[in-house]
Parts: structure tokens; sequence; C-alpha cells
């Protein structure tokens, strides 16, 4: 059974999955691209453990919302608009604290994220361990399985990344201003703090969506892999923020026929794509430079 | 007219005061120098007076809509930030212009030419020497238009002539009436120039005549 052949039953088993990848295909690398150019990346490593850790933490208080247990364990569907409080939650929190911390220059920054990595890790494992409703679907979840998402996941997730583009497309210019020189964007008299704020807000609720929906894999990938690859080709901040889209879109689509045909879990494919694409890029780069 | 007034200020990070019982005014037409040793607080003062940072006490008035053109060492930019020289320049027509005009790629130009890197507009901004990172900087506050500039170290670590042509545009900045306050470590070089002189020294600020600091016994006295 051959993708090209069947691909009218393919569609219609994984037309919800492949549109949810499209989306955080074209969504998170604007997201991990802000990121890369706030050099804030190392950021972005323990924000999604934390959105997972965020996840596990609402699967262990699910008994306490019996009528959404109830409903999860009779149906299946896991509750997703519940779960998204606490992965966006988690991750918003992460980021605040972050930027709290980093500000204040208090002891090494990766020490530090390392530190809070492995601590979001340990909480989520511990979480899952007394959750038994939920150990199954988190396993599946953090292993990047975006097979198994409904339509109600979808919507959510686009509803979440739509908000994020918005975001970033209208207040392009002041984040990438803010992002090159703060100063010089605090001298032009731009609302730094509210942009930063609302640009934390947002950035955690995709981040959280996307670990809750396509699982934190696939966002580590999306997030770091294709501003390095945009980077490495762009001359300018426009070519490098539409290079960002199409890096993450061409990662997501190579990764179907490849985890189709071998049978592998989805999330990591893309992520593989996303490297060997970056990689490309990287060459792709090096030659531009010495032509 | 004053641009803008510190009384009192007590300047520094969180509630900490780096400088102390702060307090001079920049009128139009000012060329302000300002030179200290290295860590006497300069940069606070100049991050204070843009608005990066709170004041600790005391305060600071200046006219509502005060338009700022500021300069930073180039150093302090991130390097692998992939923009044009364009990009940067354009950055400096992201606020609209006093008159209401927003400033658009002819200004930019126009400003582009102004520092003479008008045939370096497509090329990368890392890409540049630090002199021409400089001037592109300035031009991204040429183009806003500003009533004060605030420059940090603008021609340090810079060639003769890229200097010369920085400082040209200030001087003609300043005879039309625009303030200019700068960070030096090279009071003698802009002895011509300038109009006053801050000393940041003993965690505060003091007025001298630009004579004393622009001499060699001046200079003695700032590294002392």
């Amino acid at each position: 059974m051959g993708l090209i052949e069947d691909f009218d039953l393919y569609w219609e088993l994984f037309a919800t999955s492949f549109l949810a990848s499209i989306v955080v295909g074209v969504v998170l690398p604007q997201v991990g691209g802000m990121m890369y150019l706030r050099r804030e990346s190392f950021v972005g490593i323990a924000v999604p453990q934390f959105a997972a850790a965020g996840v596990a933490l609402g699967l262990f208080l699910l008994p306490w919302f019996p009528s959404l247990q109830e409903s999860f364990l009779d149906h299946g569907h896991p509750p997703l608009d519940y779960l998204l409080v606490f992965a966006a939650g988690a991750a918003c929190l992460s980021m605040l604290l972050f930027s709290i911390v980093l500000k204040r220059q208090r002891g090494e920054p990766g020490a530090l994220l390392a530190g809070a990595f492995a601590t979001a890790a340990a909480l989520a494992i511990l979480f899952l361990d007394g959750s038994p409703a939920g150990n199954n679907l988190a396993e599946t979840v953090l292993r990047g399985a975006v097979l198994l998402l409904d339509e109600h996941g979808l919507w959510l997730l686009t509803g979440v990344c739509l908000l994020t583009m918005i975001f970033i497309m209208a207040a392009r210019r002041s984040l990438l201003a803010i992002a090159f020189d703060c100063d010089n964007a605090i001298a032009m008299r731009l609302p730094v703090a509210w942009l930063e704020l609302a640009q934390m807000m947002l950035f955690g609720l995709a981040i959280g969506g996307g670990v809750m929906t396509v699982g934190p894999v696939l966002v580590f990938g999306l997030l770091f892999l294709p501003p390095l690859a945009a980077s490495a080709l762009a001359s300018g901040l426009r070519s490098f923020q539409i290079l960002l889209s199409i890096c993450g879109l061409l990662s997501v689509l190579a990764a179907w026929p490849l985890s189709i045909e071998f049978d592998l879990p989805y999330g990591p494919s893309a992520v593989i794509s996303a490297a060997a694409l970056t990689l490309l890029c990287l060459g792709l780069g090096r030659l531009q430079r010495r032509a | 007219m004053s641009l803008l007034t510190l009384e009192k200020a007590g300047l520094g990070y969180s509630s900490k005061a780096v400088l102390s019982n702060v307090g001079f005014s920049i009128a139009a037409g000012d060329f302000l120098l300002l030179a200290g040793a290295n860590g006497s607080g300069k940069s606070t003062l100049l991050r204070s007076l843009i608005g990066a940072l709170p004041l600790v006490q005391g305060k600071m008035d200046s006219p509502p809509g005060l338009r700022i053109g500021y300069v930073p060492q180039q150093l302090s930019l991130p390097a692998f930030f992939p923009v044009t020289v364009q990009d940067v320049v354009t950055m400096g027509t992201w606020r609209g212009s006093k008159d209401g005009h927003n400033p658009g790629r002819a200004e930019a130009d126009q400003a582009l030419t102004q520092v003479g890197l008008e045939k370096r507009r497509a090329q990368s901004f890392a890409q540049l020497s630090g002199g021409q990172k400089q001037r592109a900087l300035l031009a991204r506050a040429l183009v806003s238009n500003p009533d004060l500039f605030v420059l940090d170290e603008p021609i340090s670590g810079v060639d003769e002539a890229a200097a010369a042509v920085i400082l040209k545009i200030l001087a003609e900045k300043a005879s039309a009436g625009v303030a200019v306050v700068m960070v030096t470590h090279q009071p003698l070089a802009l002895a011509d120039l300038a109009t006053r002189a801050l000393l940041v020294h003993k965690q505060s600020v003091e007025e001298i005549p630009v004579a004393e600091m622009c001499s060699l016994e001046g200079v003695a006295r700032l590294w002392a």
C-alpha cells in the first residue's frame, strides 16, 4: 500500500493531522524566529518542557473534574480545552520567570535553563505517575504522535496559532525593533513593556497549544531548526521571515511520506526532515557567501 | 528652550543608585560631551536619559513628544541578526515624524546618502566595518528627525574618515537647533564642537568648562 496509490484513504484517515502539521509548520517557526532574533532560543528549550509538565499536571488533577474525566474515559477524547489552560499557563509562567531571572543576571543562564528543563521533565513524569487516566494519552503526545489529533484539537490549535500569527504580523516592526536594539525601541517610545508581555503570553499559548496537540518533540524542532536554516540564507528581515515559514512547511510536508512509508512516528520524522533541511541550507549559505 | 531636565536624580538599577543627586538640563542646540572613567556610570546616565532605566529618585522633565535619536555602541548589537543596512535605517522610520508625516523609503535613502552608505544599502549589516556600522546607526537616528541625539561613543574604534562624517553631521544638526549628548573617550577631538561638558565621577555628574575637558590636563583628570 503506497502513499500515492492510496492517497484518498490516507487523506480520509489523516486529513486532520495533515492540516495540523501545516498550521504548526507555518506558525511555530515564526515564534522560534522571534526567539532567535531576541537571543532567547535557549529559553525555548525549557518552555515546551514546562508546557508538557503543565499537561501532566492537568491530567493529574483530572479526577477533581469528574464530568471531564468521565467523558474522557468513556469516549477517549482528551479534554483539550481544559488541558490548554495548563499547558499554556505553564508555558507563560515559565517565560515570565525566565524573563525576570535573566534580566537580573543572577548565575549562568545556560545552567539555570538546564536546571529548569530537568525540573520540568521530572515534574512531568511525577504528575503522570499519579495520573493513570492520562498516562497513555501523555505517552502518545510526548512521542509526537500527531496522528491522534481530532477535529476539535485541530480547531483549537488553529485558533491559538492564528492569534499568534496575527500578533506577529501586526506588531512585526515593533517586535523586530525591540529584538534588534531594545534601548533604541525605548528611545523611540514604542510600548516595549506591553509588547513584550503580549509576546510572552501569545508565544506561551502557541507553544502550550503545540505541545498539547502535536507534542514537544515537533514543537522543539519547529522552534529551533527553521531559524537556523533561514538565517543561513536570508539577506534581510523580510526574507528571513518568509524563509522561516517555507522551511517549517517543507519540513512538515516531507515528513508525511517518511512517516507513512516507513511506519515512523510523525513528530520525530518532521524534526529529522527539518534537521536535514537545515544542514542543506547551512551548506547553501556557505556556498552563497563564497560566491 | 529646555528639552530635558534632571533634578536631584538618582540613577541606577532596581533600587540601587549608581549616580546620585544628578541635576542638569539640556537645551536646544547644546552639544554636550559626557566623559568619565570606565565604570563611572556614563552608560547608566545615557540609558536613563532615553528612558531605558527608571529613575531611582528625583525627577526628569521633558516636553511631551520629545523625539530622541539614539545611537548605541555598535558592539552592543547582535552580529548574527539577518538585517541589511537598509533594514536598519528603515527602523528609524517606524515611528511617525514630528509633523505627522511618516518618513519612508525616500527619507531612509536620503539619510543613507548623508552618511555615505548609499551604495551599501543591500549589504548585510553584520558585514560592515565598525565605522560603517556606526554611520548606519546614525542614519537610523537621522531618519526620524529627532530633537535630541543621544550617542554612546560614536567615534570609538572608528577610522578618521568615518569619524569626520559623523561629527560633521552632528555639528550641522546642533547648529540647526538639535541637541546632542555624546559619551566620549576622545574629548580632545571634539574641542571645536562641544558647547558644554559633563564629567561623570565620584558617583555623580559635574559640569565643567569645555576647555578643561578638552585639554590634556582635563583628559588626565578624567582617567585619574
